[in-house]
């Protein structure tokens, strides 16, 4: 039995201390997920919350955590996904947190050894790189999430979508190309 | 023999993770392409620019969950606190807006059947309440005299 199983036969029978550790297992994971996803903290926080606190209130109605607990990843890829997608349907548009931005951990680590010129055009390219991003339609944006920066496999992307793995293909096709265009002149 | 022109293809589509592309190749494989990929300069141009592609897009930082946040959502899933944005989760979590869109289409295409049936049968109907044989009766032709003549004869 995984560790995931394990943990989910616990929180099933109401065992808090197990909802702590699956959280402390996976919480970074589906953060970063709704983040590159969202491009907005906030909302990334709000999406990762609200799933697992619906993952502990509705435990018992879970279909998948009885029949099948070892799939609980690419399953609450899934949910998270869906509820990324859902949350930039909301009518509002997708900012870009600039606090976020200079206060970036990559940014923070490196500026120990790099020159002030080189952060400054280091943020500029990760601007960049977040409305080329921004400006991919929702299911392209989450195909390249999954596949490129999660680096999960065409086919577990693909489950997780909920498309055929052609489809999959295809989405992942026109996001890189999009993103080239866009990009272009940076490479 | 590995098809350059393939090969670009593949690197232009599917980048450079050969995982992701849609054939297996072997070890054999892989070298002969590692070979076509040093002896072809466009080829090599394209690696380069792929790598160049994903450096790119590794720029972008993800910052970490905020140390806060687990300990706010652990509080408020013991306090029973549901109050979320978004009531729809509330009755039905899991939520595939994909498949409902699929079963729509189907629902969709599968009703256009019958309805251009009905639409067909319903327009040969209406044109048959209407619809009026041409009667030809040998005075019609008089006023042509050659088809008269015809006749006459």
């Amino acid at each position: 039995m995984s560790e995931d199983e394990a943990l989910l036969k616990r929180i099933e029978g109401g065992d808090k201390q197990a909802f702590q550790m699956l959280m402390s297992l996976h919480l970074p994971r589906f953060f970063r997920l709704a983040y590159r996803f969202l491009l907005s903290k906030a909302d990334a926080e709000d999406v990762v919350q609200d799933c697992f606190l619906k993952l502990w209130h509705d435990a018992k109605d879970w279909p998948v955590i009885r029949q099948r607990p070892q799939h609980f990843t690419s399953w609450f890829y899934r949910v998270v996904a869906n509820r990324c997608i859902d949350q930039l349907r909301q009518p509002k548009m997708v900012e870009i947190d600039e606090d976020l931005l200079h206060a970036s951990p990559s940014l923070f680590h490196q500026s120990g050894q790099l020159s002030p010129e080189r952060i400054t055009q280091q943020k500029e390219m990760e601007r960049h790189v977040q409305s080329a991003l921004a400006s991919l339609p929702d299911r392209q944006r989450m195909a390249f999430n999954l596949c490129f920066y999660e680096g999960l496999s065409y086919n577990d992307a693909a489950e997780i979508l909920g498309v055929t793995l052609k489809s999959l293909e295809s989405l992942m096709i026109r996001a890189r190309q999009k993103l080239k265009k866009k990009l272009l002149f940076l490479l | 023999m590995i098809k350059k022109k393939l090969l670009k293809r593949y690197i232009q589509l599917y980048g450079l993770d050969l995982n992701k592309w849609p054939i297996t190749m072997s070890a054999a494989d892989s070298k002969l392409m590692e070979q076509a990929i040093k002896e072809d300069s466009d080829l090599t141009a394209l690696v380069q620019g792929e790598a160049k592609f994903n450096q790119v897009l590794q720029m972008l930082a993800t910052p970490n969950p905020p140390a806060v946040l687990e300990k706010n959502i652990y509080q408020a899933a013991m306090a029973g606190d549901l109050e979320l944005p978004d009531k729809r989760y509330s009755q039905k979590f899991l939520y595939f807006p994909f498949l409902r869109q699929w079963v729509q289409k189907k629902l969709v295409s599968l009703a256009m059947i019958p309805a251009s049936f009905v639409m067909i049968l319903g327009c040969g109907w209406l044109l048959g309440q209407y619809y009026q044989p041409p009667t030809f009766e040998i005075t019609d032709f008089y006023a042509n005299p050659a088809v008269s003549m015809i006749f006459e004869e």
